[in-house]
């Protein structure tokens, strides 16, 4: 059996610091897995366990992702090996062109049982990339997966809706995305990390016609309120209604 | 962390920041609890097991990894930004316990539990007459037939009390000797000695006829002999930078914390940290730090190269020692009141960096060591 995992590479928030006329200066954030991906990882990771199947990352994105630490970092947490699309003209797709890129790398990657995504990127946070990617490969998709149980030929998965569990059986290849709750993220050790330098990285030469559906006008982060730092005391008459209507009159 | 990290040793400090954050900073006043300690070390220590750091400058034949000094201290840097006692913890656990090699067979036994955090490593040296007074400590040990026989006692041992096993220095005919002792071995009592910081196993341990075989047992001559220790550090560079780092990780702990509490905190309207004399305290605060840590890195670096310097080494934890009171003082009082108040778990900080300033000697006692490594007449070594 052989799982993808597709996952992301994008700027650590933590690092991205906003100017004063609001735009985003990202170049002291290093690249980072995004979060929910590793929960996607961590979960491909304990399937290929109870099974035996190979893991295989894929991703896309500008030749900033083409870093050996964040490599190593995704290759730290249960992947096998990593086959990548870097190319500055993949630099912020928009989830349509991301899905086509992918698609490339999975048809590349024969064989393939089943993708799993993350629940969405920790950026965009759009949840498209894995309904437009099964669209393109033709398989069928689940998305909001609680668990995963592999069966003869098939998955069966939970999905917790609003009041209930639905429980659905796919059959393979299928493209599933997953929330956080399915596997908590590792914390790499000292075993994963060595390893993880030793693990195959393919990089792929972008053979995908991109064209962007979306085009981004600015970036920028909302303005700061500024604090009315207004108190109230306590101990006065009707304090609760007097906080209640500072309250609307400053909505 | 240093600047010259590997990329490997990079990843390794950050799974252990997010372990830190995640895992330890929820669970850290734990440790200052007498009730509770125990749990919290043995859940910590299990987890450092899992991860790898425990063996991370060890052999790899008794579970170890044989990486580098420097990757232990970026670990033990990231630890005591949450929890310094931990920190110290980890000095012990992975700077000492290879000292149980010494005895191949309790090294074989014991190594590869500690490092898989099945176990808990304590070492007790310190004598009522004084850590390195060693020339008044009364002769500790005889030897009767195959089997050595303790009776003595120890003081201020971290995790004594939980310790599963024990390595006890003690004179045997003017010399120092290594003993290894396991857990409820008869004749072994502890005793807690409530502190004033760290933690709440601060403990004090009573050896009274107990029997350790011979094979248990190692000569320390080379390391201090005739009541005088010999040149260099019973640990050698390891011992004293793991715990010089614990004092630089407190500091930047209680500086990022700080850093956010003047961001959020206002006065007359406008967040402290706007504020110039705020800014200029902050930055020369920052400065400390770094000085500190431009010199451990440095020491740790020359020492895997294979060209060790003690006197930076001493250097390291004379400087660590000496700022972490007086930073810490300059943080804490940012806050306030709210600084002064255990809840807001910011004065443990200040607590914790006078048990730092003791542990693993003083700043006089170092300064001797480095005084005699410079050549000085009649300087002595004075720091283990
Ligand atoms: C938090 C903490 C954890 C500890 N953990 C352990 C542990 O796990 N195991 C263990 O064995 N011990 C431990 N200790 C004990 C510690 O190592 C000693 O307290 C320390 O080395 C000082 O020794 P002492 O207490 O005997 O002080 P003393 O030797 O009595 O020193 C008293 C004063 O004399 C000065 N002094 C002593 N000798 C010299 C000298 N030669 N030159 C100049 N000045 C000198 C000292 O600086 C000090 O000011 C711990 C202590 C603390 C605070």
């Amino acid at each position: 059996m052989k799982i993808l995992v597709a996952f992301k590479i994008l700027p650590d928030d933590q690092d991205i610091r906003v100017a004063a006329d609001g735009s985003l200066d990202f170049s002291k954030a290093k690249p980072i897995v995004s979060s929910y991906d590793a929960n996607a990882m961590e979960e491909a990771a304990q399937l290929a366990k109870a099974c035996g199947a190979e893991v295989v990352g894929i991703t896309v994105g500008s030749s900033a992702i083409d870093d050996s630490k964040v490599k190593k970092n995704a290759l730290s947490r249960g992947l096998d090996r990593l086959v990548m699309v870097a190319d500055d003209t993949c630099d912020n797709l928009d989830s349509h062109a991301t899905a086509a890129v992918l698609t490339q790398i999975a048809e590349k990657e024969a064989g393939w049982d089943l993708i799993l995504c993350g629940d969405g990127s920790a950026d965009n946070y759009a949840q498209q990339v894995d309904v437009q990617l099964a669209a393109a490969l033709g398989a069928p998709s689940v998305n909001g997966v609680t668990s995963i149980k592999l069966q003869d030929g098939c998955i069966v998965c939970e999905r917790a809706l609003e009041s209930s569990i639905e429980t659905v059986e796919v059959s393979l290849p299928a493209v599933v995305s997953v929330t956080p709750s399915i596997a908590e993220a590792r914390v790499p050790g000292m075993k994963d990390i060595l390893a993880a330098g030793k693990k195959p990285v393919e990089a792929l030469v972008l053979e995908t016609d991109l064209s962007a559906s979306v085009e981004v006008v600015s970036v920028k982060a909302p303005d700061q309120a500024s604090r009315a730092c207004e108190v109230l005391e306590a101990g006065e008459d009707r304090a609760i209604e007097k906080v209640a209507a500072a309250i609307r009159a400053a909505l | 962390m240093s600047y010259f990290l590997t990329e490997e040793q990079e990843l390794i400090r950050e799974s252990v920041r997010e372990m830190a954050v995640n895992e330890i900073r929820p669970r850290v006043m734990e440790i200052y609890d007498v009730e509770k300690h125990e749990q919290f070390i043995r859940d910590m220590q299990k987890r450092f097991g899992e991860l790898g750091v425990l063996g991370i400058i060890a052999p790899e034949v008794v579970g170890g990894s044989e990486m580098s000094l420097s990757a232990l201290l970026a670990v033990q840097e990231e630890v005591a930004k949450e929890c310094p006692e931990l920190a110290l913890h980890l000095m012990l656990q992975c700077a000492y316990t290879p000292a149980l090699m010494l005895m191949p067979e309790v090294g074989m036994k014991w190594c590869p539990k500690v490092f898989s955090g099945e176990a808990i490593f304590a070492g007790t040296m310190t004598d009522p007459a004084g850590a390195m007074n060693h020339g008044e400590w009364s002769e500790g040990v005889v030897k009767v037939g195959d089997e050595f026989i303790i009776n003595t006692t120890k003081n201020f041992c971290t995790a004594g009390d939980i310790a599963d096993v024990l390595f006890v220095y003690v004179q045997y005919q003017g010399s120092m000797m290594g003993l290894v002792v396991e857990k409820d071995t008869p004749g072994v009592e502890l005793s807690l000695d409530p502190t004033c910081g760290l933690t709440a196993g601060f403990t004090n341990i009573s050896f009274t006829d107990v029997h350790v075989p011979e094979s248990w047992t190692c000569d320390m001559s080379w390391w201090s002999k005739d009541g005088v220790p010999v040149m260099g550090t019973v640990g050698g560079p390891a011992s004293t930078l793991t715990a010089s780092v614990c004092n630089l990780g407190l500091m930047e702990g209680l500086f990022d914390r700080t850093v956010e509490h003047c961001k959020s905190r206002t006065i007359q309207g406008k967040p402290m940290i706007e504020r110039s004399d705020i800014q200029a305290k902050l930055a020369r605060i920052k400065v400390k730090i770094e000085a500190l840590r431009a010199v451990l890195y440095d020491a740790a670096r020359l020492s895997e190269e294979g060209k060790p310097n003690m006197e930076l080494v001493h250097c390291a934890k004379v400087m660590a020692n000496d700022l972490g009171a007086p930073v810490c003082y300059e943080l804490v009082t940012l806050f306030g009141g709210l600084g002064f108040a255990v809840e807001t778990g910011v004065e443990r900080y200040y607590r914790d960096t006078l048990g730092l300033a003791i542990a693993d000697c003083t700043t006089d006692m170092h300064l001797s060591s480095l005084a005699a490594q410079m050549g000085f007449p009649g300087a002595v070594n004075a720091a283990f």
